[in-house]
């Protein structure tokens, strides 16, 4: 990451006063005309390009050395992302060079990410402005892009660009209980909302729509690996994440603290609806393997003290919910083999399943295929996004023994890696079967 | 429980039997068998008029005089007439076209000094008499005018009561002793003795009457003693196993607590057995079958209401006209002139009157705070339906909502029985498939069962059409009606999904949607699939969650192939229809039409279809209709 940043195009518009724009600049040792300048130079490119299109806007710009990655993310506010390229040195090589042009679609939702996810904590730029004055924005993107700025950007691929949630997979009992037992919670405590219910990474059920059930899900799965690591201490606080024991399971607080206006667990959900965005408490449940994360609209009595009152109805509960999910866990295991992966998603209910990733006891989830390979992947996953055809299928030979063979119709996308010595297209063909046929709806070479 | 004042849940019904009160020449009688009044007048000489069971149902025929009666009844379906006369001796008549046969004939009990208790008839042509010194069971030969001796069964006698509807005689014996007798098919049966213990030791032994003692028919067979100076009301149940030949001693499983002494009369409603008390002119009701307090087996049951009167009534007064009109007059309710009899049978002989007492259940709903409870006590009701639905309707009323978990119970109660039902149906239909001539008729279902079309037209469609009801509560009733379906393994029905469906697309649920068919909560069906096909404009993933459904049906390719050229998907219908072997039977036309506005895709049809040609007809050639394609297909290859 060579830089980040954010400005609005309405502010110093006087010359002089060109500073003003600028409401976050990575990295801050940049000097002052450089900053300028360079806002300088994105107002430009954005309305340069614009004659050429005038309906969509400048999303990347490429050059030798650099990759520019744009998003504007609400009125005349606009995130700029500067990405160094990675094969700068190898640049000689044309091959190298080819793979390097396809991560700009990753980079772009990597960006939108940032942007979702510091409104989830504290709104939209336009409200904060609105509520609080500019200064404060300056101070609150300064303290939150900080934090988030910490992704690291080579580990991000496919994933990232589906930027999907994990669904549990339950059976119709199960399911039923879940929904019953969240429907009765917010029943019996008014004060709350609506409700986010995680068993490890994937989710149960959430009361929210996708877009806010993708980006909570993302914050709280980057930040609860930590929390759950040490679940038995009582007041433990570990990067800044403390928890707060209960009789069954326990709080986490602080996930939602602002530091800079000592508020504490707020969120801000329900963007997609017009006009309804909703400031909101958050109590933040663990139990066991079991994340509850509930949003509250004003509570009424002291946040522990509600968390005590919801330990005690939630805790013997999830008891029993936890177990028939462990025993479902343990019939579901499926045996994979080792030279066949797969990523998959469903754009319409946002969901991700990939055998290509795995999760390491620490939290920090890796490629398990080589990098090439997954640029491919990455790479046919942006031409058919590109296409206005809505079905695709295409199968590829990667140089290292590699095959990916990709498909997209009805909205679904399944991406299937063999690696296979010698193998010729039909003997792939049959590997790929192998893994269709685990996906409602996709079957290749038809 | 102040403003329970003035409210009833009891009544009397609307058309009692009117007959002429008891008199100076005139005398009347009950027969409990058949459910008559007999209005004897002058001994007979003058008219017997026989009233009921009910108001419309008399007719009127004449006796001489030969003294006064004691008794006098018909045997079932009115073929003989008996009277008593005389304590040793019941007379007897044919009766035929509306009136009794000149010659009589009688039967004297068996044994000197002997005397009838009372006599009851068991059939057309059976008749016991219990006397002091045991039970008679005769046959009657109408053609030769003679009863005969069947059979005999030799005890002291103190009193007897008879429960007609069950044909159990309960007689009471020296100390406290009680012999159950029964009666079937021409047979008597002697059922072991049982003792009621009345007295703690040391107290003087009491000694229990015959007005202390009810038979009672309710769900089984009951018997009930009351003393005068006890608050509490012992309740024997009598062995229900009597039909199968199976003796139990009689258990005394249940205490009532009646709240009050003195005399009570008892009366069974609808399975409630009915508390009448005298002196404070107020009625308790008590269902066994509800929970009470249990001490050392035995349930203590307390009354399920606070006492009440029972709805005053206004009768016509006759004989005083006033402008043609008749003259209403409230009835003093509760008088010492009130008998009571089973099971429901309130009689006053001075008003010349008679009752079926009644329970309204309607007006019972907003006496119990316990909403649980209310709907244990409906469930086991007659004909309660519609008031259960009302309460279940009521209950998810914004007013008199009630929180999820009693909600869920209640769910969970209806269909409990619902569950029942299906099991009790499935065993009986097994067993008539067994014996195709079981006469048993199951009496589970005369049992109130609201099944899933009852909620729905009546409690979940109006509910979830409420526009005062949150989105969120909605749809949380609607997912515990599904798990209390799925608790009590009911197979859903395809209107209950379609609601859910509506009610999800109401609060804009996409996500609950879509996970809901994931987990199978919503089944795939047709229907649904073209209720989710109608949402397309509303939230467009829609599509892919109908056209999915479709696919896994496998009984809607068609449907499938509609939707996908619908949206000009003309390669993937192609695709489709090759996976599931229907590519030689489909018409080419949808297809070639459908891929008209791009060329690529037009010609890859054409070429399919004509490859198709080749295999079937042996030529590429479509029929003369398919022209039209042709002459496109050459527009733009020659272009």
């Amino acid at each position: 990451l060579a830089s980040l940043v954010v400005y609005n195009t309405s502010y110093g518009t006087k010359e002089g006063e060109e500073e003003k724009k600028l409401l976050f600049y990575h990295p801050k040792t940049e000097t002052r005309d450089k900053k300028v300048n360079n806002v300088g130079l994105f107002e430009a490119l954005v309305q340069f390009t614009r004659s050429f299109a005038p309906n969509s806007e400048c999303e990347t710009l490429r050059t030798k050395f650099h990759q520019h990655v744009f998003l504007h993310a609400e009125e005349n506010f606009w995130l700029v992302m500067k990405v160094a390229n990675r094969t700068s040195k190898a640049q000689h090589n044309e091959f190298i060079a080819y793979e390097d042009e396809m991560v700009d679609t990753v980079y772009h939702e990597v960006l939108k990410n940032l942007y979702e996810t510091f409104r989830f904590l504290h709104g939209t730029f336009t409200a904060i402005v609105g509520n609080h004055g500019v200064e404060f924005l300056r101070e609150e993107l300064d303290h939150c892009f900080g934090q988030l700025m910490k992704t690291n950007l080579s580990k991000c691929d496919i994933m990232s660009v589906y930027n999907g949630v994990s669904y549990l997979n339950l059976d119709k009992a199960s399911y039923i209980g879940f929904q019953s037992f969240i429907f009765t919670l917010q029943d019996k405590f008014k004060d709350v909302e609506s409700s986010l219910l995680m068993f490890n990474d994937a989710v149960i059920l959430s009361g929210l729509d996708e877009t806010d059930t993708k980006v909570i899900v993302k914050y709280l799965k980057s930040k609860l690996k930590l929390c759950l690591a040490y679940p038995n201490r009582l007041h433990i606080s570990i990067s800044g994440i403390s928890t707060y024991m209960l009789t069954y399971g326990h709080m986490v607080t602080s996930l939602f603290t602002s530091k800079h206006t000592k508020q504490t667990r707020r969120a801000f959900i329900n963007f997609d609806a017009p006009n309804s965005m909703q400031q909101v408490e958050v109590i933040l449940y663990q139990y066991q393997s079991i994340t509850a994360c509930l949003f509250l609209n004003k509570p009424s009595i002291p946040l522990v003290d509600l968390a005590k009152q919801l330990d005690a109805f939630m805790g013997p509960q999830l008891k029993t919910l936890t177990a028939s999910i462990v025993d479902q866990q343990k019939n579901n295991y499926d045996i994979t083999e080792p030279n066949l992966k797969h990523v998959y998603h469903n754009r319409c209910s946002l969901s991700v399943d990939s055998t290509c990733h795995v999760t390491s006891h620490s939290g920090e989830v890796s490629c398990v295929i080589p990098t090439d390979v997954m640029q491919v992947v990455c790479d046919i996953n942006r031409t058919f996004s590109r296409s206005k055809c809505e079905e695709h299928e295409v199968i590829n030979k990667v140089h290292n023994d590699h095959w990916v063979a990709s498909k997209r119709t009805n909205g679904r996308e399944l991406h299937v890696v063999v690696n296979h010595k010698n193998a010729n297209l039909s003997a792939v063909t049959e590997e790929i079967k192998k893994v269709s046929c685990h996906f409602n709806g996709i079957n290749f070479a038809e | 429980r102040n403003n329970m004042e003035g409210k009833h849940y009891l009544e009397l019904g609307k058309n009692p039997v009117r007959f002429d009160p008891v008199g100076v020449v005139t005398n009347v009688f009950f027969d409990e068998s058949n459910k008559m009044v007999f209005v004897v007048r002058s001994g007979g000489e003058t008219g017997v008029i026989v009233k009921g069971p009910t108001d419309k149902k008399s007719f009127t025929f004449r006796l001489k005089d030969k003294g006064a009666l004691i008794a006098i009844k018909f045997s079932l379906e009115q073929k003989v007439l008996s009277m008593q006369r005389s304590e040793k001796c019941v007379e007897f008549a044919n009766f035929k076209n509306g009136e009794p046969d000149r010659i009589e004939y009688s039967q004297t009990c068996k044994g000197k000094n002997n005397k009838i208790l009372t006599f009851h008839w068991l059939s057309p042509n059976e008749v016991v008499f219990v006397t002091i010194m045991g039970v008679e069971f005769y046959q009657v030969n109408m053609e030769k005018r003679l009863l005969k001796l069947i059979k005999g069964h030799y005890l002291t006698i103190l009193w007897a009561t008879y429960s007609p509807e069950t044909s159990v005689l309960l007689v009471s014996s020296t100390s406290n002793l009680l012999v159950p007798f029964y009666f079937n098919n021409g047979q008597v049966t002697r059922l072991q003795k049982f003792q009621v213990e009345l007295s703690r030791s040391g107290q003087p032994k009491l000694e229990l009457m015959e007005r202390d003692v009810t038979l009672l028919n309710l769900y089984v067979l009951l018997s009930v003693y009351k003393l005068p100076q006890s608050l509490l009301l012992g309740v024997y149940k009598l062995p229900q196993s009597l039909l199968l030949g199976v003796y139990k001693l009689p258990e005394k499983p249940y205490i009532l607590q009646l709240g009050l002494s003195g005399r009570f009369a008892f009366n069974v409603v609808d399975n409630l057995i009915v508390a009448h008390h005298q002196v404070s002119k107020t009625s308790v009701v008590f269902d066994i079958k509800l929970p009470g307090l249990s001490k050392s087996n035995v349930l203590y049951l307390e009354p399920l209401i606070a006492p009440l009167p029972i709805k005053s009534f206004k009768i016509e007064k006759e004989g005083v006209y006033t402008d043609k009109q008749s003259q209403k007059v409230e009835c003093q309710m509760y008088p010492p002139t009130w008998i009571v009899f089973q099971p429901n049978i309130i009689i006053d002989a001075c008003l010349g009157c008679m009752w079926y007492l009644k329970i309204n259940l309607s007006t019972i709903v907003d006496m119990f705070p316990d909403r649980c409870l209310l709907l244990d006590f409906l469930i086991l009701r007659k004909q309660s339906k519609p008031t259960i639905l009302h309460v279940c309707k009521q209950a998810l009323t914004p007013l008199h909502q009630l929180p999820l978990q009693q909600i869920s119970s209640l769910l969970s109660k209806l269909n409990q029985v619902a569950r029942d039902y299906i099991d009790m149906e499935l065993s009986y239909l097994q067993k008539l498939e067994a014996q195709p001539d079981n006469p048993v008729l199951p009496s589970h279902r005369d049992c109130v069962v609201i099944d899933q079309n009852d909620m729905l037209t009546h409690v979940l469609t109006p509910f979830v059409g409420d526009c005062d009801v949150i989105h969120t509560f909605k749809i949380a009733i609607m997912m515990e009606y599904l798990k209390s379906l799925e608790l009590f393994r009911i197979k859903t029905k395809p209107l209950v999904h379609e609601l859910l469906i509506d009610t999800l697309v109401q609060g804009g649920e996409f996500l609950q949607l879509q996970q809901l068919i994931r987990h199978r909560v919503l089944e795939d069906s047709k229907r649904a699939a073209c209720k989710l096909l109608s949402l397309e404009s509303a939230h467009a993933p829609c599509s892919q969650l109908a056209l999915d459904m479709l696919k896994r049906l496998a009984t809607s390719d068609d449907e499938v192939i509609e939707v996908l050229l619908s949206k000009q998907q003309v390669l993937p219908a192609l695709r489709f229809i090759r996976s599931v072997g229907m590519h030689d039977l489909v018409p080419a036309r949808k297809f070639l039409e459908a891929s008209m506005h791009d060329d690529m895709t037009f010609y890859s049809v054409y070429k399919f279809f004509e490859a198709r040609n080749i295999r079937i007809n042996k030529r590429p050639g479509f029929t003369d209709g398919l022209l039209k394609f042709r002459i496109k297909l050459h527009s733009f290859i020659h272009l």
